[in-house]
């Protein structure tokens, strides 16, 4: 038998990869991401194009679309591994904490391309107040859809092995999401007028505990939904 | 180095597919289990390879002074079964990368070119799986199977949708497999029963 000579990184790594070619010959993921995002952004811009709204109501509409738009995607990662019959030949392939941990990759890197797209055009069509503040409202984005990609990572895992897998994890994934939602919404607001890191420092302490206790609670649950 | 099953049984739902099986796999035999369809082999199997738990009874793999259970003697395992599928957007050479890499080893370019020559599909290294034949897919999940070079091969009805000349490249593997570690063939043709058949177990 071959010893093994590699870690799991590798292993992390290769799955990423297979994920990422996959998604570039099939285009099935991003494209459905960016087709929802960019059709709700216009819809809305000219929708509230004669209206000056306030950086709640711009952050509430930025998050919004952020979250509808990686619900239609992001539950595909573990329901697609079911319907091509690939899920068993990754569970006799390699442990299931290596594909959490890919699969959460994925889809961050899914949320994070959104994001490149999504918020220049969200400042060119919407022209939202001051946004001087761009690298503080950069990381809300940035923290609040690590959020996104842990909690629906765990869920698409579990929806995965249910009957109406494709319209289910958007009303699962709500309520666990809806105070990462909301703190995310208020952060977002408070830098979009120019607030400095001292007044969102307790947004962005919630934001980050809820991640790193998403994912550590994710890594630990995630062996019985896999392998059950 | 061998393989014991103690007694196990298994149901869905309270639905008995067999009951209190034991049986003793060692090296350098080939092992038959064969059945009418429904008996219960391809259950048999995924019980083996550890992705489902028998409902009583326990698997026991030994090697050495190591004893391991189904679970964590996946690393050893290789399995060919119509339940499990490669990757359709990927070329072959592409699954046996990922494959080997998740099993936490590094192949060759080279190597993975050898192993496709092995499976009769070397021609086809540029091709997506999506675009091969149920044959030419069976062929790879035995290169697959193989990579690793496991200790335990499980093949399920691995002669179906094979032509004359990929039965005899099974054959041949299976005959090479046996000299190395344990084969167990889940078959219900009579031909196959009757060539490997050394040691049997009826289901059904």
């Amino acid at each position: 038998m071959v010893s093994k000579s590699y870690g799991w990184v590798d292993a992390v790594l290769a799955l990423i990869k297979k994920d990422l070619i996959d998604e570039c010959r099939t285009r099935f993921a991003f494209t459905s991401i960016i087709l929802f995002a960019m059709t709700t952004l216009v819809m809305v811009s000219f929708s509230t194009g004669a209206f000056v709204l306030d950086s709640g109501l711009h952050a509430a509409f930025l998050w919004i679309i952020i979250f509808f738009s990686s619900m239609t995607a992001l539950a595909r990662s573990f329901i697609k591994e079911e319907e091509q019959g690939t899920a068993r030949i990754l569970k006799i392939s390699t442990t299931p904490e290596v594909v959490f941990i890919a699969k959460l990759m994925f889809n961050l890197v899914m949320l994070l391309g959104l994001l490149v797209v999504l918020y220049p055009l969200y400042l060119v069509l919407m022209n939202p107040p001051a946004a001087n503040n761009n690298l503080l409202v950069m990381l809300f984005l940035i923290l609040g859809s690590s959020c996104l990609a842990g909690t629906t990572t765990i869920l698409a895992a579990i929806v995965s092995q249910a009957g109406a897998k494709h319209t289910l994890l958007p009303i699962i994934a709500f309520p666990v999401l809806l105070p990462v939602l909301l703190t995310a919404i208020r952060g977002t607001g408070l830098a979009l007028v120019g607030n400095f890191l001292n007044v969102v420092l307790p947004d962005l302490i919630f934001l980050f505990s809820f991640l790193v206790i998403i994912v550590t609670a994710s890594l630990l649950l995630f062996p019985f939904v896999w392998e059950d | 180095m061998r393989l014991e099953i103690e007694d196990i049984s298994k149901s869905y739902n309270k639905k008995r597919v067999f009951t209190n099986i034991s049986w003793q796999l060692g090296k350098g035999a080939i092992h038959v289990v064969t059945g009418p369809n429904g008996s219960g082999k391809s259950t048999l199997l995924r019980l083996l390879s550890g992705l489902e738990k028998p409902t009583s009874g326990r698997i026991l793999y030994l090697i050495g002074d190591i004893i391991a259970a189904p679970q964590d003697a996946r690393q050893m395992i290789g399995l060919v079964s119509a339940e499990i599928n490669l990757y359709a957007h990927l070329t072959p050479a592409e699954n046996l990368n990922l494959f080997s890499r998740l099993r936490g080893f590094k192949r060759s370019q080279k190597k993975i070119e050898t192993m496709l020559q092995q499976v009769q599909l070397q021609n086809e290294m540029e091709r997506p799986v999506a675009t091969f034949s149920s044959g030419m897919k069976q062929r790879l999940k035995l290169a697959y199977a193989l990579l690793h070079q496991p200790y335990f091969l499980f093949l399920d009805e691995p002669t179906s949708n094979l032509d004359q000349e990929g039965k005899e490249l099974v054959a041949g593997i299976i005959e090479d497999q046996a000299a190395r570690g344990v084969v167990l063939l889940a078959t219900n043709e009579a031909g196959e029963v009757q060539r490997f058949g050394q040691q049997i177990l009826r289901l059904g």
